[in-house]
């Protein structure tokens, strides 16, 4: 039994009155501590899987399983970092991150020391008191990874949490996050559309197709030194993954046809 | 707004003249139309009095106690219609038919019920003030943010603490723009309101220097009205400001 199962998993929806299918007879299993990323073409799906896995959504047939339970609804347990920050305005970085802890119930004396122990973590600790709308979008991100990880989830989802930042932020942000999760030993299911975004974080990227959104295929990644981008092995990976990707995309291209 | 300390004393100067003209060209009595220099005379008298001043202070109590209970209602009536969409579709018809109507139209029977008095002015405020609280707050909440109420019930947040920790804050700038538009509406009907039967108070000030035939006190009366008005609104202004700053949200 693996930690996170996809089980046949189908999810339509209702667009003009008729069903169509977003995702098709997905099957996968992910084992406990591994860094997984979706990559696929806009419109495949990845957001829609990566919701049904976090219990955002519910499928229309097939389940997912984490642990052996049955995912019916979002936990705690496993928290979502998203594109768009989701940090509440009206809080400081202190409060945003104190949120999850709050509902968990740890008392008000040890919030804080928790929340700034992982504000220290993501580098923020100069800024712990300002409002999000005072920092730039790679500080808000990393705000909402504190956030995410104050809570000491057992899974963390991550949807294109990068996508809107500048390229040099993403980069740093992305080896931050591989350093982190991996000391800490979480599972991450991660949302991408940038191929090499996915070769640097993954133990394993899945490629979805599009029209229907179904799996294409899974690729291990096995390169010794992730942080050389331009290294042999990191553009035989490339060159292999983009392939796949491309096929992905040719078929979408055929369907139309 | 920069230049504001060149266009207010020049606007003041230019309303005074035009006044100053049309009570020449009028050539009316000085008792029926007060000239400025008249006018001002007779602020002196009132401030000297110390009437002028209990009546700012009453009508703002009056105003202050209409007001905070119509925005206090009109956003947890809001918060609960917005979020319970089957109360709020029952409702909204009535809302809807209520909301259009001068809430002095409704004077003879606010005085059967509550009676002449100090209650009048307050109901008259509190309808003024109700309605546009109270529609800024539905809208507001079936406008908010998906990704708020995901946070939320991603980290497990549940009534009542979703209430007070995501939803009433996502809608504060909404809302607050509902209070600006309340305090106008208002502090226009608290001058009515305080017609009937008020013994005090700005309102009051209106209709006892009509009777007694001091126009000029009666100018005095309805200049500070306007005023007041005026300070209230930019009270409320730099409270929205304040708010739209702290949630980031730019100005359009
Ligand atoms: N709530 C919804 N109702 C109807 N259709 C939806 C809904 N959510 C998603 N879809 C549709 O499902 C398909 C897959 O959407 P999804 O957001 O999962 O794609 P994605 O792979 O994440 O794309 P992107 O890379 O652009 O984020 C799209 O065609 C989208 O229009
Ligand atoms: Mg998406």
């Amino acid at each position: 039994m693996s930690y996170i199962e996809v089980d046949h998993v189908h999810k339509e929806y209702i667009r003009d009155g008729k069903a169509f299918t977003v995702l098709n007879d997905v099957s996968l299993n992910f084992d406990k501590g591994e860094f997984i990323c979706l990559l696929g073409p806009s419109g495949c799906g990845k957001s829609t899987l990566l919701n049904l896995i976090a219990g955002f959504e519910n499928c229309t047939s097939g389940q997912v399983r984490i642990d052996g339970q049955v995912v019916s609804q979002p936990s705690i347990k496993y928290v979502t970092v998203f594109q768009q920050y989701g940090l509440l305005p009206w809080r400081t970085v202190l409060g945003n991150v104190e949120l999850g802890l709050e509902s968990k119930g740890v008392p008000k004396e040890n919030r804080q020391a928790i929340a700034e122990k992982y504000i220290d973590m993501v580098g923020l600790t100069a800024a712990k008191n300002s409002h999000p709308a005072e920092l730039s979008g790679g500080m808000q991100q990393r705000v909402s990874i504190a956030r995410a990880f104050a809570v000491e989830p057992e899974i963390i989802f991550m949807d294109e949490p990068f996508a809107a930042l500048d390229a040099l932020t993403r980069m740093s942000l992305q080896d931050e996050v591989t350093k982190l999760c991996r000391e800490q030993g979480k599972t991450v299911v991660f949302v991408t559309h940038d191929i090499d975004e996915s070769i640097v974080l993954a133990d394993r990227v899945v490629i979805l197709a599009a029209n229907p959104g179904r799996l294409k295929t899974i690729v291990p990644i096995t390169i010794a030194d992730r942080s050389d981008r331009n290294s042999e092995e990191f553009l035989t990976i490339r060159n292999h993954i983009f392939e796949e990707f491309h096929m992905a995309h040719e078929e979408k291209i055929e369907y139309y046809i | 707004m920069k230049k504001n300390y060149v266009y207010i004393p020049g606007a003041f100067i230019l309303f005074v003249a035009v006044w100053e003209l049309i009570a020449l060209a009028g050539g009316w009595n000085e008792a029926l139309f007060p000239t400025p220099y008249k006018t001002a005379l007779g602020f002196g008298e009132l401030i000297y009095d110390g009437v002028l001043l209990q009546d700012i202070i009453d009508s703002l109590i009056r105003f202050i106690i209409g007001y905070v209970t119509a925005v206090v209602c009109g956003v947890f009536l809001g918060l609960f219609l917005g979020w319970y969409k089957t109360a709020g579709g029952f409702v909204n018809p009535i809302v809807q038919v209520l909301r259009p109507i001068s809430p002095t139209a409704w004077l003879p029977f606010i005085v059967l019920i509550f009676g002449i008095g100090e209650m009048p002015a307050l109901v008259v405020i509190f309808i003024a003030a109700f309605f546009p609280v109270l529609l800024s707050t539905v809208s507001a909440v079936n406008s908010i943010e998906p990704i708020y109420l995901k946070v939320a019930r991603n980290f497990g947040i549940k009534q009542p603490a979703l209430l007070f920790k995501i939803i009433l804050p996502a809608v504060f700038p909404r809302i607050a723009t509902g209070f600006h538009l309340a305090m106008g509406t208002a502090w226009v009907f608290l001058v009515v309101g305080e017609m009937v039967g008020a013994q005090t108070g700005l309102g009051f000030l209106v209709v006892d220097m009509r009777n007694n035939l001091r126009m000029d006190l009666l100018m005095v009366a309805i200049l500070v009205i306007g005023v007041m008005g005026l300070w209230l609104d930019w009270t409320i202004s730099l409270f929205e400001g304040w708010i739209y700053k702290r949630w980031g949200i730019k100005r359009v």
